[in-house]
């Protein structure tokens, strides 16, 4: 499977999740004439997955996004949700889905997996460009913030190595 | 007959989604307990009637597939439907969670309509 594919996956499943999820509706991202990700405060949620297969899917979401993720997935106003206690939470929670319909479309329903060691931090400017810096991330727009997504397999197989080159 | 639904996940939003369904439904309810994971489901069913439990699996401290493990050993626990909600996608997991005693399997994302089918489903319950 190409890199190409892959990413043609990952648009698919993150736009189908967000869809589904919280009515959030993105778009590709126009790469080429530049997005502001310098505009935006960054979470960084991080999930292991380990089983037929291994490896981490990591999404970097603007911390406003998260705010109206959590309105959206409740059905609730913006200003109604506490946000200490739902932001990260809407985060994971969108990971967490987004890895397993990943894991499913990438590699059917008879692969089995573990998903673990769920994370969520702050990310500083400088720490958010070096984890995108040199890497095959994946970005969509959802009402103009960026929404990326970086999945990584660990070469364990001879069918691992050609998936991720 | 109102039931009493036990909702079991880490995740407060999806907690808070799964009950805003049930509220949502035709399905009459007395009442909804929360936990945040296996070991809090199974001390709230130590405590409580419990007539249908939803749960996630990938949970800390106690994981969903080790509550229903527990479950199935024990005479006054194992006859309670159990609804696994989970992103996991196997159908090996799904094969060994049926082995294991539950009743249905849903996979986030989910609809309301389909959750709403499904404990219908399980109750037994008609609204025609």
């Amino acid at each position: 499977m190409s890199s190409q594919k892959i990413m043609d996956i990952i648009n698919e499943t993150v736009s189908g999740v967000l869809e589904q999820t919280a009515f959030m509706f993105p778009e590709p991202a126009d790469m080429a004439s530049g997005v502001p990700f310098e505009d935006f405060e960054y979470v960084m949620v991080k999930l292991h997955f380990s089983g037929d297969k291994s490896g981490e899917t990591k999404m970097m979401l603007p911390v406003d996004f998260c705010a109206e993720l959590s309105a959206n997935l409740l059905g609730e106003d913006i200003g109604d949700v506490d946000p200490e206690e739902n932001n990260f939470d809407s985060a994971k929670e969108l990971l967490n889905i987004v890895t397993g319909q990943l894991l499913v479309d990438l590699f059917g329903h008879d692969a089995l997996f573990s998903l673990t060691d769920l994370e969520v931090k702050k990310l500083g400017n400088e720490d958010f460009f070096s984890m995108i810096e040199g890497a095959e991330y994946h970005c969509c727009m959802v009402d103009d913030y960026p929404v990326i997504t970086i999945f990584t397999l660990q070469g364990k197989t001879d069918e691992c190595k050609s998936l991720s080159s | 007959m109102a039931y009493n639904i036990l909702v079991i996940d880490d995740s407060k939003t999806i907690r808070s989604i799964i009950v805003k369904i049930l509220k949502l439904t035709k399905i009459e309810i007395d009442e909804i307990f929360q936990a945040e994971n296996g070991q809090e489901g199974l001390d709230c069913l130590k405590n409580n009637w419990i007539d249908l439990i939803l749960t996630d699996l990938n949970m800390p401290v106690m994981s969903g597939i080790e509550m229903v493990s527990t479950m199935a050993k024990d005479g006054l626990l194992k006859d309670i439907p159990v609804i696994v909600i989970s992103t996991d996608g196997s159908t090996k997991r799904i094969e060994e969670l049926k082995e294991k005693g539950i009743r249905e399997y849903i996979r986030k994302p989910f609809t309301p309509e389909s959750l709403s089918e499904v404990i219908d489903r399980v109750l037994g319950v008609n609204h025609e």
